[in-house]
């Protein structure tokens, strides 16, 4: 680990890196939380607060008896796709482990590469393939299986929850993977000599150990599911109606702050009270907090059905993206079968359409501003959390990567009623704002992986050899570590440029590319929605490539470097 | 053989793509028997012992208990128990947790798990400890666990991979004391992996060496030590010499002798002819430079080891090494002072064989 523990072995200068990250972090996140807090007890103006202080805006909610029909229906959507999720991902995350070789890293890409296509777009195509005329309905009826197409398919909480499943899936699957790691064979090899089959296997030493971070996954999926409404809006027909969209409506059509801020707090203890029961559970069955000890690692192993599980999986994620990217060329307007010739139309439609091609182009340098910042005040943030006082370095850490565990609304939420207070208008600005509580934590995350896996050796080495202390930094931390942060910086551009949930919040007059296709999409249903996200699965996609290629080049750079110093000519 | 093997290992091959890991092996172990498999890294060891586990498959041959042909049954259904070469304890469950697993697996009722757990607990000097998660044990606690473990479902055969090479000295010699007194006090069949040769010799009835795959001696200790079989097992066990002599005709009907330019070893019944000489370090006696039937050399190197002290010495004739061992109460030699060197151990004469080289450092340890 990188961090030092001891006052004298510490290097200074940790307050002045972390500085600039922890203001504008308090000044983005923690004061809005507490202002959201705060409002929750005020009194409500439109579009605004006042004193003085009162309990109207919890009576309200909670004597209102569709508070817990609203908070019922969310539940009812988190909790299922919380658990398809998981449990889809376990067996992808069990072969990747251990009996993927060499197609583990190609596999891996494909699995991320999907989040490369617009939130918005991936729930978007699944309206095409469950509709009537959708992909799935004809197939089983060309095929016979059915008279009729399936009416539950969509528009339905069956299609509110294979959306949110098919979106976050592959981030379970690499939290899960990063859960398997530590786990070596050797413990599945003892459980099968000591008598175990397969499923007992699974059942006694697998799954008990893994617990904990099986949970802990469950429990993300929980609260962004539960707190999701733009799928339930594609999706879910409108039927039911979840807490998140009516907070949504509070705060942007009703103008209600305080009863907004009482429902976004309500959704917390509610997810919180969740967490407690889950963790209260884990600690009972004494499966919290394992330390893994010393384990025998073995030989790949054989595991044929999880690996069609994954082959299962991939396709899954793929289908619902070729189609949206076929259907973009298509020649009419419609999105379902039979596909009736290619086209360019859509696209020329596109960009002759200004309000198109403006969002895009707003997003675009929103993205790069977005990424450009975080970059410079995460990577500064990460070298600081090293260097400071252990308590401070708990606090911060936690506060930096608080937005991770919370609900979008609530970021949304809380700077919307603190700018609202500060007397600010929506725009572009609020928006950024949003955006880096968004991704400052991930990168921090990121960052802060790759230096906890540093050698503290190597610092020390350096120093020795004579660097001084900010040379030790450029000279030997950052050479080390900078793949991850282009890695992190282009994780960051995509989320700032797909980020939706947030933005709906903080927009105002000038739209993003996301807010522009939701516009559409609410609108008119056709292919040029099919264009946008083509295109920027093609920007992402090269973006990814781009990076991909330039760490390739460094590393490569680099081990030549090391061969001529080792075989000088 | 006299009686029928308890653990017959037939003919048993195994290939990875287009390496052979193991070729032909053929092992019969007698009931109660410790067996030691011994061999460097990679020779094939490991893999026999998951073979026999159940944990893979051979590629040709069988694996027959008691008679009956096991190889096809699974690992989860073999009468066979593997310690693993790291304790590899269930981090979820406590002490009594992890050694009562097999048996909660095999329905046993409650009074005689508890009657075998304590058992164990008692033979293994676990007492105390039950309560106690995997984290809260030091490394040969932990390795001790393990093996109860294995022990608490009574195996036919107890499989061993190296379970103390990852332990200190000191713990590790406490350890093998301890398995022995187990093996006495139960008199199961136990299949012993390592790579230490001191440590295969030490605990075993019988050592099997292994040589890329095949097998190159099955012997008792003390057989594999003064008469190994080839050039590599007298390397690879003890600290040896494997010198290039000749076996010389003995005159007027006498017995041959064994020589090494020139300068005689001993007696052999050997064929007269090139050959190699086996010497271990200890049979060497160090004596002055011209000293009548001694080699010639100069001191390369010197170790102090406590109770002796270790020369390496270069012939003058040739340049072969040798590892010659003095007693610390010896009249010391420095480096660069010339010796002779003279045999008066004991010494084997084997066959030349392709891979002997000249310039041999006999393996030790």
């Amino acid at each position: 680990m990188l961090t030092r523990q001891r006052r004298g072995d510490r290097p200074r200068g940790g307050i002045l890196a972390v500085g600039p990250g922890a203001v504008l972090f308090i000044a983005i996140f923690v004061l809005p939380a507490l202002w959201l807090l705060a409002t929750s007890v005020l009194t409500a103006e439109r579009f605004g607060s006042s004193l003085p202080l009162t309990l109207d805006g919890f009576r309200d909610i909670f004597e209102s008896p569709l508070t817990w029909t609203f908070v019922k229906n969310a539940l009812y959507i988190g909790f299922p796709t919380a658990a398809v999720t998981v449990a889809a991902a376990i067996p992808v995350a069990y072969w990747l482990r251990f009996a993927a070789r060499r197609a583990r890293i190609p596999v891996i890409f494909l699995l991320i590469a999907t989040l490369f296509a617009s939130y918005l777009v991936r729930i978007y195509a699944w309206r095409t393939l469950l509709g009537q005329n959708g992909i799935i309905n004809v197939g089983l009826q060309e095929v016979g299986l059915i008279d009729e197409p399936l009416g539950f398919l969509l528009f339905s909480r069956f299609a509110t929850v294979i959306g949110l499943t098919h979106l976050f899936l592959p981030i379970v699957v690499m939290l899960l993977l990063g859960a398997f790691q530590p786990l070596e064979s050797g413990y599945l090899e003892v459980g099968r000599d000591l008598g175990a089959g397969s499923l007992t296997v699974w059942r006694r030493v697998v799954l008990p150990i893994l617990a904990q971070p099986i949970l802990g996954a469950f429990m993300l999926i929980l609260i962004i599911a539960s707190s999701d409404w733009a799928t339930a809006t594609f999706l879910g027909g409108g039927r039911d109606t979840l807490i998140g969209q009516e907070i949504l409506r509070t705060f942007q059509q009703a103008g209600n702050y305080p009863r907004g801020a009482a429902y976004t707090i309500l959704l917390l203890a509610v997810l919180a009270a969740s967490f407690g029961i889950i963790a209260a559970g884990l600690r009972l069955a004494g499966l919290n907090n394992l330390r893994m000890g010393d384990a025998a690692p073995g030989p790949p192993r054989q595991a044929p059905l999880a690996g069609a599980w994954t082959a299962i999986t991939l396709v899954f994620l793929w289908v619902p993206l070729v189609l949206v990217i076929l259907f973009s060329f298509h020649r009419t307007a419609g999105l379902s079968l039979p596909f009736e010739g290619f086209s360019l139309r859509w696209y020329r439609t596109l960009f002759d359409d200004g309000i198109a091609s403006e969002a895009f182009f707003r997003s675009l340098r929103m993205a790069a501003l977005v990424t450009a910042i975080t970059a410079v005040v995460g990577t500064l943030a990460a070298f600081g959390l090293t260097r400071i006082r252990p308590l401070a370095r708990t606090t911060l850490t936690g506060a930096f990567l608080a937005p991770i565990a919370l609900p979008p609304i609530f970021v949304g939420a809380a700077l919307l009623t603190y700018v609202a207070a500060l007397g600010y208008t929506l725009s572009t600005r609020t928006i950024l704002l949003g955006h880096l509580v968004m991704t400052l934590p991930l990168f921090l995350l990121m960052l802060k992986t790759a230096l906890d896996r540093l050698d503290p050796a190597l610092d020390e080495v350096s120093a020795d050899l004579g660097a001084r202390p900010f040379q030790v930094l450029t000279r030997s931390t950052l050479p080390q570590i900078w793949p991850t942060i282009v890695g992190a910086s282009a994780l960051t551009f995509a989320v700032s440029f797909d980020e939706f949930p947030v933005t709906v919040f903080l927009s105002g007059p000038e739209m993003t590319l996301p807010l522009y296709i939701y516009a559409r999409a609410r609108k008119t249903i056709d292919p040029t929605i099919n264009a946008v996200s083509t295109l920027l699965l093609g920007v992402m996609m090269l973006l990814c490539v781009i990076g991909a290629l330039m760490v390739l080049a460094a590393q490569r750079r680099r081990s030549d470097q090391t061969n001529t110093l080792a075989n000088p000519a | 053989m006299t009686t029928e093997a308890h653990l017959h290992i037939d003919g048993v091959s195994h290939r990875y793509g287009d390496q052979d890991a193991l070729v032909a092996v053929n092992i019969g172990v007698a009931k109660g028997e410790f067996v030691t498999l011994v061999g460097p890294s990679g020779c094939g060891k490991t893999t026999l012992l998951r073979i026999v586990a159940g944990l893979l498959s051979p590629t040709e041959g069988r694996i027959v208990l008691n008679g009956a042909d096991i190889t096809s049954v699974p690992a989860n259904r073999r009468p066979t128990n593997l310690v693993f070469q790291r304790p590899t304890l269930f981090p979820h469950l406590d002490v009594r947790g992890n050694i009562e697993f097999g048996l909660k697996l095999a329905k046993l009722a409650k009074a005689e798990r508890a009657t075998r757990i304590q058992e164990v607990i008692d033979l293994l000097h676990l007492g105390g400890l039950e309560r106690r998660r995997p984290f809260e044990l030091s490394g040969g606690q932990m390795q001790r666990v393990s093996l109860a473990r294995a022990l608490v479902n009574r195996p036919e055969v107890l499989l061993l991979d190296e379970p103390l090479s990852a332990l200190d000295m000191q713990i590790r010699l406490e350890l093998e004391v301890e398995l022995r007194r187990v093996h006495r006090e139960i008199g199961a069949t136990f299949l012993y992996v390592t790579h230490d040769q001191r440590e295969a010799l030490a605990l075993a009835d019988r050592v099997v060496v292994f040589d890329n795959g095949s097998v190159a001696q099955i012997d008792r200790p003390e057989d594999v030590y003064r008469t190994p079989a080839s050039a590599f097992v007298a390397r690879f066990v003890g600290d040896a010499n494997v010198l290039a002599g000749e076996v010389i005709s003995g005159k007027d009907h006498g017995e041959n002798i064994a020589a090494i330019h020139g300068c005689p070893i001993g007696p052999t019944r050997h064929e007269p002819g090139p050959c190699s000489v086996v010497i271990r370090a200890e049979a060497w006696a160090i004596g002055n430079h011209g000293s009548p039937d001694s080699l010639e050399g100069t001191v390369l190197d010197r170790v102090f080891r406590g109770s002796t002290v270790a020369y390496r010495v270069q012939l003058t004739a040739d340049g072969q090494l040798v590892r010659a061992e003095a007693a610390a109460g010896d009249p010391p030699r420095a480096v660069g002072d010339r010796v002779g060197l003279s045999c008066t151990g004991e010494f084997v004469v084997i066959a030349t064989m392709a891979e002997t080289d000249s310039s041999q450092e006999g393996t030790s340890d």
